[in-house]
């Protein structure tokens, strides 16, 4: 393998004389450009191949890709609103710069586009995808490497997706992405117990953790940030029905709990599913993740969302409140934020059926034109940072020395 | 400590010297660093893995890009001309940059190989880092057929 990670420093006949690259820089260049040069490059020689296949390179790439205001690392996923589906990607840097006569690309879906899609995390550039409503389909992909992957069933069946929700995420210290899966279970008494299963990609086998009690976790997949995955849940102490946020550390697989901030017309004791959920104003909440910020989601219904940030990490809570999007008419119904700009000042977001830019300094939305998807609309977006991790970590052991 | 006096001499592995001004100079992290730890009576500065034509290009960038009242256009220009040199003096400066930790100067270089292997056939990325091609032809047309839809 060594061999191979060696830059040649000899060219061919006449040419002047050209340095032995240290790797070094040529990692810091090759970090720069988009997953679908890379793929090119791998033809430029053994050692590049190598060189792009490993994981400490997908690493250090990752790092540019992931940083909030590299835009031209970043890609809009769109998928259509009927089925069968249609999926396209955009750099996100051509969506908030040429918001009309947008260039998508056509992705080709890895599973059947005529199944529903029960629920989507994202990590590291890597997808795991729910498909179906009854059965146990989950995928690892990879959009910028058009890699993907199956996973073993958890053995699940008894339960309806409808009952199920996932997280999914990275284990640094293990280097292992994980996927949890939790159904709720409840009995007479409305108690809810909440069944937990990981699958580790490393040893490609779920596992059975301890049950979490007298919690329901909200249907919403998990939020991953800071090695944990956090969920939106509501316990349940025996007279009332308080919420908070349940974390799990990928890691040690500990549970944590995070405050909420107090946010106006929120009821922490307000029971579910109460009648008032559409009325005009009424608050509904959800967790979510901007840049590398966990957020929340405040939508008072039809009135406006605000968004509220985390902006130091702790169980605290350091919330602020960082911009409110009004639903004016043409907006909606239902507002969810995909990306902020570094200032706050622009937002862009899926209203339901369109994906729309919010200028907050002129409190103006603009709608992305976008003609391929055919007046179909669009029923999901989600903004991901491009990478090279595999969906089947096979390139782990691969690291080239630093020279 | 540094004596008192207003230049610093920097000097390469191959002995040739450059006077610079101290608030130039020490706008870098590491001259600053040197210049602070160091007690460098004599003001001068052995910079030992940096040659004298390398030096004499870096020096010319940071002298242009601390004048005072120089504009962003200006800049501009100034640095299409500077970058205008070989793959491997290009390579040279970035070496320098890097021990002397120059962010900027690092970062205007990487950005212009960036430019110049963007959207080039594999020969010439080949032609600008000075690989090899290592592969038999089989090797290479497999590897491309892995990734087809990248060269679309």
């Amino acid at each position: 393998m060594s061999t191979n990670n060696e830059m040649k420093n000899t060219i061919p006949n006449d040419q002047i004389h050209i340095p032995n690259f240290p790797l070094e820089i040529i990692i810091e260049i090759l970090s720069r450009l988009p997953v679908k040069s890379l793929l090119k490059f791998k033809s430029v020689s053994k050692s590049w191949l190598s060189l792009i296949s490993s994981s400490h390179f997908s690493k250090s790439h990752l790092n540019i890709s992931s940083r909030n205001n590299n835009l031209s690392h970043k890609n809009l996923l769109l998928l259509s609103m009927y089925l069968p589906h249609t999926l396209y990607s955009c750099t996100l840097y051509s969506t908030l710069h040429e918001k009309s006569n947008l260039c998508l690309n056509k992705l080709n879906f890895p599973w059947n586009p005529s199944n529903i899609i029960a629920g989507v995390s994202l990590c590291n550039g890597l997808f795991l995808i729910c498909i179906g409503m009854y059965n146990n389909n989950l995928y690892l992909w990879n959009p910028s490497t058009r890699k993907n992957k199956s996973l073993p069933s958890s053995s699940c069946t008894k339960y309806s997706r409808c009952d199920v929700t996932f997280g999914f995420g990275y284990d640094e210290f293990n280097d292992d992405y994980k996927v949890v899966e939790i159904y709720g279970v409840y009995d007479i008494h409305y108690v809810y117990d909440a069944n937990i299963k990981i699958y580790s990609l490393r040893s490609n086998s779920w596992k059975i953790m301890k049950k979490y009690s007298d919690a329901l976790f909200s249907s919403d997949s998990g939020v991953f940030l800071n090695g944990c995955v956090h969920w939106a849940v509501a316990h349940n102490d025996g007279s009332c029905i308080y919420w908070d946020i349940v974390s799990l550390n990928l890691k040690n697989e500990k549970f944590g709990n995070f405050a909420l901030p107090s946010f106006d017309g929120f009821d922490h004791s307000r029971s579910l599913g109460d009648s008032s959920d559409f009325e005009l104003g009424t608050m509904n909440w959800s967790l979510g993740k901007l840049g590398d910020f966990l957020c929340l989601f405040c939508d008072y219904y039809k009135v406006k969302l605000d968004v509220w940030i985390m902006k130091e990490y702790n169980a605290k809570g350091c919330w602020i409140k960082s911009v409110s999007l009004p639903y004016v008419r043409g907006v909606g119904p239902c507002i969810s934020p995909l990306w902020i700009s570094d200032i706050g000042g622009e937002v862009l977001l899926h209203d339901g059926t369109r994906v729309m830019v919010y200028d907050s300094k002129n409190d103006e939305y603009k709608c992305l034109e976008i003609c391929e998807m055919n007046g179909d609309g669009v029923g999901a977006a989600t903004v991901y940072a491009e990478s090279l991790v595999s969906p089947y970590l096979d390139s782990i052991e691969n690291t080239p020395e630093m020279q | 400590m540094m004596s008192l006096g207003k230049l610093i001499t920097l000097k390469t592995n191959d002995n040739e010297e450059f006077k610079l001004d101290k608030t130039v100079a020490v706008k870098l992290e590491i001259i600053k660093n040197i210049v602070q730890d160091v007690d460098c009576t004599s003001n001068v500065i052995p910079l030992p893995n940096i040659d004298g034509k390398t030096m004499t290009k870096v020096v010319k960038y940071w002298k242009k890009h601390s004048e005072e009242g120089v504009t962003e256009v200006q800049l501009k220009n100034f640095d299409q001309d500077f970058l205008k040199m070989s793959h491997s003096e290009l390579h040279d400066v970035h070496l320098a940059a890097k021990y002397l930790d120059d962010n900027q100067l690092k970062e205007v270089i990487i950005q212009e190989f960036l430019d110049r292997i963007k959207g080039k056939p594999i020969e010439e990325i080949r032609e600008v880092f000075g690989i090899v091609n290592d592969y038999t032809p089989e090797e290479e047309e497999e590897v491309r057929r892995e990734n087809a839809w990248a060269f679309e």
